[in-house]
């Protein structure tokens, strides 16, 4: 009993000495990892400086511009990542043989790679390339070349080139609007990028982001353009060819969708000639033709012919003639105003009507008329047809075009607006004011983007502004039609869509004040079609056409206009007669 | 008593541990997220290029030629049919 009580005592000892050796050994091992924290922290071993030291990265959060898209949301403009190569020549392995390696990589020239180097702006970054293709960055991420990265940036691609360069615009290095389209819808377009800040560990994994330093990125909205892309490519073709058939200094073209005031296509076409005088020219289009002005909206012209429909209906809404009015038109020579002023036809046709006048483009005829109406009548009714005002369709640098100030406003103001001259025009306000004999004698409202709601639909048929009334726009559309088929316009008919237009030709006024030109002019065709329901209203002016190669209206600008009525007509479904 | 206090320093032992698992599983999380959060952004810049080449390749001419080779005959969609003069 003893000794079994006493084998109990030691075994219980020998159990507590153990425990004891245990947590001793517990003890000791936890001063033993307090002292090497302690080390560590007190002391800092320069090897693991580095590593505690600086656990987070930032870096940008680059966010997306918006889309430019085309009336079929077709992308216009579109932003995605490119790199940027450069250099940080204090962390390059061998400053020697770097340029020698980098053009190896990206192909290139050593030596002007070594002088962007040695150029630099910065003691350690230096640019070598502002943009570089997918497969050159690839290949640089391939070669682990220490010292030279690569800087993500945003670029901004247009995939169908030069299309609509001046509607469209273009954006600068810091991806802002600088031009176009671009610049007009910057708001809507520009984006937020944001902060993305990581803790990483030692191997410079990422262990988590820091919530407090990181903000989310924000993409810009997508803005949708009325233009087509495809009636814009072939309105720019058919453009482009007529100027260059006719030597011309340039041309511009516009497509309108009549009832909606969308506007399909806007093309302008700048053609340097090397006989010099020339009037019109845009130098910075040699660098970025999507940095030139948008002519179409910013350069007026004077109408000629093509505005008569305009006095005509202006004239017929008052009722200072009526259409089977006839008219004293000379046989001879020339119309002497009340005034003495000399009004000269290209044909003589004798005593006409009114409707006659307008459909064989009689000055003298138009003159008569313009005699009757007050100065206060003719400029009120120009006006209401939106000449001396900017369209505000969502242009850059639009002009509102010249017109003569009440105060300056004389006899032979009124006989020569009656012709279409002594008043710049745009091509932007003439297609609208045209619009007006298409619709049922109201303005429409031009637009570059899409609609937002059916609200804005609603409100701008509210807001419409009246240019003359329904009968009067039915029975200019009626005559012009016959000018189509008996008039100057007869050169411009299409055998698909029947046409309602005019042609111009007016003479190119000196850039100097000093009168104008007597061998050179401005030649424009303008029509709507289809003649029972008009769809589309198109304009064309080509300036300055080599005269020995043509330079009437109809005969150069109508075959263009009738191209662009009869392919804009088919792409958009409508049956041909 | 030996045992009782090797049982408190085991159930404190695996007390530590499991905390230090927790802690683990936590940052291996946060790892995980950052790393996805990462992944998206590459994935977005994919997307973009893929739009762009998308647009390049969607072109009117690229459109013509790859219907010339379907052959056939192709019309315009009706106007009425395609919603009229509508905006």
């Amino acid at each position: 009993m003893v000794s079994h009580h006493h084998a109990r005592l030691r075994q219980s000892d020998r159990a507590a000495a153990w425990a004891s050796l245990f947590v001793g050994g517990m003890i000791l091992l936890m001063l033993l990892l307090l002292g090497r924290v302690a080390q560590l922290k007190v002391l800092g071993e320069a090897r693991y400086g580095r590593i505690i030291s600086a656990p987070l990265a930032t870096r940008t959060h680059l966010a997306r511009r918006g889309d430019l898209r085309d009336a079929r949301n077709r992308t216009i403009a579109t932003s995605r990542l490119g790199y940027r190569l450069f250099v940080d020549p204090t962390a390059v392995q061998d400053p020697q043989t770097i340029a020698v390696d980098i053009a190896a990589a990206i192909g290139g020239v050593p030596t002007e790679i070594d002088l962007k180097i040695l150029n630099r702006a910065s003691p350690r970054y230096a640019v070598i390339e502002h943009l570089l293709e997918d497969w050159q960055a690839d290949v640089i991420r391939a070669s682990r070349l220490r010292g030279v990265g690569l800087e993500p940036r945003l670029v901004r691609h247009r995939p169908h080139g030069a299309l609509a360069a001046s509607v469209v615009g273009t954006v600068g290095r810091d991806h802002t609007g600088l031009s176009g389209s671009e610049h007009v819808f910057e708001s809507r377009l520009a984006h937020r990028d944001g902060r993305l800040t990581v803790l990483r560990d030692a191997r410079r994994r990422p262990l988590r982001i820091d919530a407090q330093d990181t903000h989310a990125a924000r993409n810009g909205r997508d803005v949708q353009l009325t233009i087509d892309l495809v009636v814009q490519q072939f309105v720019q073709e058919r453009l482009r060819e007529a100027v260059h058939r006719y030597n011309a200094a340039g041309g511009r073209a516009i497509v309108l969708r009549c009832r909606t005031g969308e506007i399909l296509a806007m093309a302008d076409v700048l053609n340097p000639r090397p006989r010099g005088e020339d009037v019109y020219s845009d130098p910075v289009r040699k660098v970025d033709p999507a940095l030139g002005r948008n002519r179409c909206a910013t350069d007026p012209y004077e109408p000629g012919s093509t505005f008569k429909p305009i006095v005509w209906a202006a004239a017929t809404d008052l009722g200072k003639a009526e259409p089977q009015e006839i008219l004293p038109t000379p046989a001879g020579q020339y119309h002497r105003t009340s005034r003495g002023r000399r009004i000269r036809d290209t044909h003589l046709y004798g005593p006409v009507s009114w409707r006659t006048v307008l459909v064989r483009s009689i000055n003298s005829g138009m003159a008569i008329v313009a005699e009757r109406m007050s100065h206060d009548q003719m400029r009120e009714s120009v006006s209401r047809f939106g000449f001396g005002q900017k369209t505000r369709a969502g242009l850059a640098s639009e002009s509102a075009g010249l017109m003569t100030s009440a105060r300056d406003w004389t006899h032979y103001t009124q006989t020569s607006l009656a012709m279409g001259h002594e008043i710049a025009v745009t091509p932007l306000q003439m297609v609208r004011a045209f619009a007006a004999f298409a619709r049922d004698g109201t303005l429409p409202t031009l637009r570059l983007t899409a609609r937002d709601t059916p609200a804005d639909a609603a409100a701008e048929y509210r807001f419409r502004q009246r240019a003359c009334s329904e009968s009067t726009a039915r029975l200019v559309r009626e005559v012009l039609r016959e000018a189509m088929l008996k008039g100057t316009g007869r050169h411009a008919r299409s055998q698909h869509y029947e046409m309602f237009g005019k042609s111009g030709t007016a003479q190119l006024p000196r850039p100097d004040g000093g009168g104008y030109f007597q061998d050179r002019y401005v030649s424009s065709f303008i029509a709507g079609a289809p003649y029972q329901r008009p769809l589309i209203v198109v304009l064309c002016v080509i300036d300055d056409p080599q005269r020995s190669r043509g330079h009437w209206g109809a005969r150069v600008a109508g075959p263009v206009v009738r191209d662009i009525v009869d392919r804009t007509l088919h792409y958009l479904g409508v049956q041909s007669r | 008593m030996s045992a009782k206090l090797l049982a408190v320093i085991v159930v404190m032992g695996a007390a530590a541990l499991t905390l230090l698992l927790i802690r683990q599983l936590r940052i291996e999380a946060s790892a995980c997220s950052a790393r996805l959060y990462q992944r998206l952004i590459e994935n977005e810049h994919t997307e973009w290029k893929l739009r762009s080449e998308i647009a390049a390749r969607s072109r009117a001419d690229e459109l013509r030629r790859a219907m010339a080779k379907l052959g056939g005959s192709w019309a315009p969609i009706p106007f009425e049919a395609a919603g009229g003069d509508q905006p």
